[in-house]
């Protein structure tokens, strides 16, 4: 069970911070594009119905766009309060994409936003439609930045150690910046973020028609999140097979630990669909397998092996032996300021952040016995059963709304999205992207454990000298204030989704053009 | 050059909000208020006990 010490409870702490912020992320980088795309329609038809239907979205967004900025601040804050040690280490690296994000969130995208509200009536049609264009690019780009410095922890490159100041520093920013884990990151989340804000369209539309209200503003929205999100679920599922590649190149363990792959599969390695994993036995009972899968996901080959957690176990534990001299060179020459890694112990040093586990065990790691040193290898296992069944559940969610979103697509393509078992379906199917996107942020972020900085610094060692109890009464203080929040934003959109698109005008397009649905009162 | 309303209205947000950023930063994360963390004690935090 959970030890609740100060390391468990500052990961909880950011976990369930980083958790709730990315309940309002996805949705602010969908919603950001379906305004865009709705606005540059209402430019180029001069249809009314475009620009109210821009305004009511805009503001669900508007909301929305409040709750992800006030929730995201603390999760920077964060990492001087309780990842003291991390931040000194990394801070060089880490700190260059935080702190472009939060510069340009601060004078590009809040200012858009602002003017995305108040420049309706001052800005012309072109003028704002640039605005609402600048507003969804400044949140991708946020999430870019973000992205960046997370895919770091992930695979650090670009940055190298100096045992003079005992930090990581920064070699090639470029390198940090095109990290190949950065790229297909990106591209997978904000594609989720769009397929988030796609449903989130489609499902309010959908309970707009089903109660025969705003028709018109209903049908088109819905007809432009269900294109837009088969594109982005299509992408989404696309994009995640490029970061399961990326991350078979870089974070084999995280693999192996999906996968419940307890033994290397030899070529062509096969995908387990299905299974039960049991850690007693090291086992996956019950299992469905699909042939070659697994080669072409992690290795895009179909002759190269995928190593199971048994052998990457025993590599850890050749690391963990092969780092001690470098571990014992840094304990007694490391910060001063002519210390210089002898050439025959470079190699050793590469391997110093695995010799690190051992602390967790005993403080003086040099002595560690052989079932010491295989005790801190098995560390490196993550949670198995947890990412198996997070990975499964959000690869079947991502099918799910590919079929959702293709079916969506077809009948607004032939006029008949009325139907009120599409129309139910759809509106009970709104939580699923946060439930697949927050399962996804498990699988990358759990599956990242036991390293705050792959391979280079064990998580136990990033954290702050501060007493359990501070970061306890914080923690609960966070659980407090955001449920209120939660409370509070909730209220808020049910509030405007009943309240429902203003029009200032009465626009031919406004009747109904669809069948009513026989019992579609008050859903 | 002659600015209209609304370009003023963007640069008095902007030009507050730097100001803002600046009072920030010399209030509360200036090197006044940052905690010394020396290689030494880097050096030393590596070597000591895991923390609990």
């Amino acid at each position: 069970m959970f030890e609740l010490d100060v390391v468990t409870l500052s990961r909880l702490q950011f976990a369930l911070t980083a958790m709730y912020h990315f309940l309002f992320v996805p949705l602010t980088l969908g919603l950001a594009l379906l305004l865009a795309i709705m606005e540059s329609v209402y430019v180029m038809t001069g249809r009314v119905v475009w620009r109210e239907a821009t305004q009511f979205w805009g503001t669900l967004f508007g909301i929305n766009f409040a709750m992800g900025v006030a929730t995201g601040v603390t999760m920077e804050f964060q990492f001087g309060t309780n990842w003291a040690y991390y931040s000194h280490y990394v801070g060089d690296i880490f700190g260059a994409p935080l702190a472009i994000e939060g510069l340009m969130a601060f004078f590009l995208e809040a200012t858009f936003v602002g003017l995305f509200f108040f420049g309706w009536k001052r800005l012309s049609k072109v003028q704002h439609l640039v605005v609402t264009w600048l507003v969804a690019l400044g949140a991708n780009f946020s999430a870019l930045w973000i992205l960046v410095a997370n895919a770091w922890m992930q695979n650090p490159v670009g940055a190298a150690f100096n045992p003079q100041t005992m930090r990581m520093e920064l070699t090639s920013f470029a390198e940090v910046l095109f990290n190949p884990v950065a790229q297909s990151k990106f591209v997978h989340t904000v594609s989720a973020g769009y397929v988030t804000g796609a449903m989130f369209v489609m499902s309010i539309g959908a309970y707009y028609i089903l109660n025969r209200r705003h028709l018109a503003i209903a049908r088109r929205s819905l007809t432009v999140a269900a294109s837009f999100g088969l594109a982005s679920a299509l992408s989404v599922v696309v994009l995640g097979d490029e970061s399961g590649y990326t991350a078979g190149e870089n974070q084999k363990m995280k693999i192996a630990a999906i996968e419940a792959m307890w033994e290397t599969e030899p070529p062509p390695a096969s995908f387990t669909v299905f299974g039960f994993p049991d850690l007693k036995s090291e086992t996956t009972k019950d299992e469905i397998r699909i042939p070659w899968v697994l080669g072409l996901i992690a290795t895009r080959s179909l002759d190269k092996p995928v190593e199971g957690v048994k052998a990457l176990v025993e590599r850890a534990e050749t690391r963990i032996r092969n780092g001690m001299a470098g571990y014992q060179w840094l304990a007694k020459e490391g910060g001063r300021p002519n210390a210089a890694v002898p050439p025959e112990l470079e190699a050793s040093m590469r391997d110093v952040g695995h010799s690190l586990l051992v602390k967790r065990i005993r403080p003086d790691i040099e002595n560690a016995t052989n079932a010491q040193i295989h005790e801190a290898a098995l560390t490196t296992i993550p949670d198995v059963p947890v990412l198996f069944w997070s990975f499964r559940i959000m690869v079947a969610l991502g099918f799910y709304f590919i079929a959702l979103f293709a079916v969506a697509f077809y009948l607004s393509s032939k006029r008949r999205c009325g139907k009120p078992w599409f129309l139910r379906l759809t509106m009970y199917s709104l939580p699923l992207p946060w439930v697949a996107a927050e399962l996804g942020w498990i699988v990358a972020e759990y599956g990242r454990q036991p390293w705050i900085i792959d391979a280079t610094m064990p998580t136990f060692l990033g954290v702050s000298n501060v007493p359990a109890s501070n970061v306890a009464a914080s923690l609960a203080a966070f659980v407090l204030f955001y449920s209120a929040l939660a409370i509070i934003d909730v209220a808020l959109i049910v509030k405007y989704v009943r309240i429902g698109p203003q029009s200032e005008e009465p626009h031919s397009s406004g009747a109904p053009a669809l069948p009513a649905p026989a019992s579609a009162k008050n859903l | 050059m002659r600015i209209r309303p609304l370009g003023r209205e963007i640069v008095v947000a902007l030009a507050f909000k730097l100001v803002a950023l600046i009072a920030l930063y010399v209030l509360f994360f200036g090197p006044a208020h940052r905690i010394k963390v020396t290689p030494a004690e880097m050096a030393e935090a590596l070597s000591v006990a895991a923390p609990r």
